[in-house]
């Protein structure tokens, strides 16, 4: 009786080596990429010249103590976003400048720049204090 | 007649292809789920928003360390030579700036009146998403 064997897979090319790159290939792109979400603010740097038919931006400090102030008067983040976002709606305000004290890091500077994005004001730029 | 199957000795590329089938796997998500950037010569983290705009990096992006070192890729800049690297610089296009969340903010603003004279009118913060 003759049983016949089933033919042999061929492999042209050593499956070895293929593995051997491809986790090299894998190494790599895991250690280079990043899957990092990456966000943007758009800050005007004051080159354009302000359209006087606009009305004038919100000019806000921001002082060490994180405490900001809109026309003299103190607001926490969330107050202050609330207060823009009524100015705004108004068309009172069509900009926004924030002043931060010497002192201030960025990182307190851009959770603010963020609050005030969060109010729709679409024009935002730093500005150095008067003082 | 019942003819045992002769007992076929499992090959090792039988048991690999599974393992194989995950890595290229694994490859494709890195491939496609990953960015590559080019690095500044320095480590930051950048400062946390909530609101901001999805962003993708630009290769020539600005890089500025807490001790206000800068980079323009991944090459280190000074201020002066960072004016002549933006002599031809398109001035429709925003120029991503990644600051260090410790970056003391009146750099940044002094930064932008440095910037505006080079002739750039937008720039854009680069922060990471903090939902």
């Amino acid at each position: 009786m003759h049983i016949e064997t089933p033919a042999r897979r061929r492999h042209s090319i050593g499956l070895t080596p293929l593995i051997d790159v491809v986790f090299i290939l894998l190494i790599f792109f895991m250690l280079a990429t990043s899957l990092m979400d990456w966000r943007g603010i758009g800050l005007a740097t004051g080159s354009a010249p302000a359209d006087s038919d606009q009305p004038p931006p919100a000019a806000v400090r921001l002082a060490a103590d994180g405490q900001l102030y809109y026309e003299d008067a103190a607001y926490s983040l969330d107050d202050l976003a609330e207060k823009l976002k009524t100015r705004l709606q108004a068309e009172q305000i069509s900009a926004a400048i924030l002043r931060p004290d010497p002192q201030v890091t960025l990182g307190p500077t851009v959770r603010a720049l963020d609050a005030l994005a969060g109010t729709g004001v679409s024009n935002l730029s730093l500005g150095e204090t008067s003082e | 007649m019942i003819l045992p199957t002769p007992k076929r000795p499992r090959r090792t590329e039988d048991n690999i292809l599974p393992l194989i089938n995950i890595v290229f796997l694994l490859l494709i998500f890195f491939m496609l789920a990953g960015a590559l950037h080019t690095r500044p010569p320095f480590a930051l983290s950048p400062p946390e928003t909530a609101h901001a705009d999805d962003s993708q990096l630009d290769p020539d992006l600005l890089s500025i360390a807490a001790d206000g070192r800068m980079a323009l890729g991944s090459t280190s800049v000074s201020v002066d030579e960072l004016r002549t690297r933006l002599r031809d610089w398109d001035p429709a296009q925003a120029l991503q700036v990644k600051a260090d969340a410790g970056l003391p903010a009146q750099q940044l603003t002094q930064l932008l009146r440095d910037l505006r004279a080079a002739g750039v009118a937008e720039v854009r913060l680069i922060t990471l998403h903090n939902p």
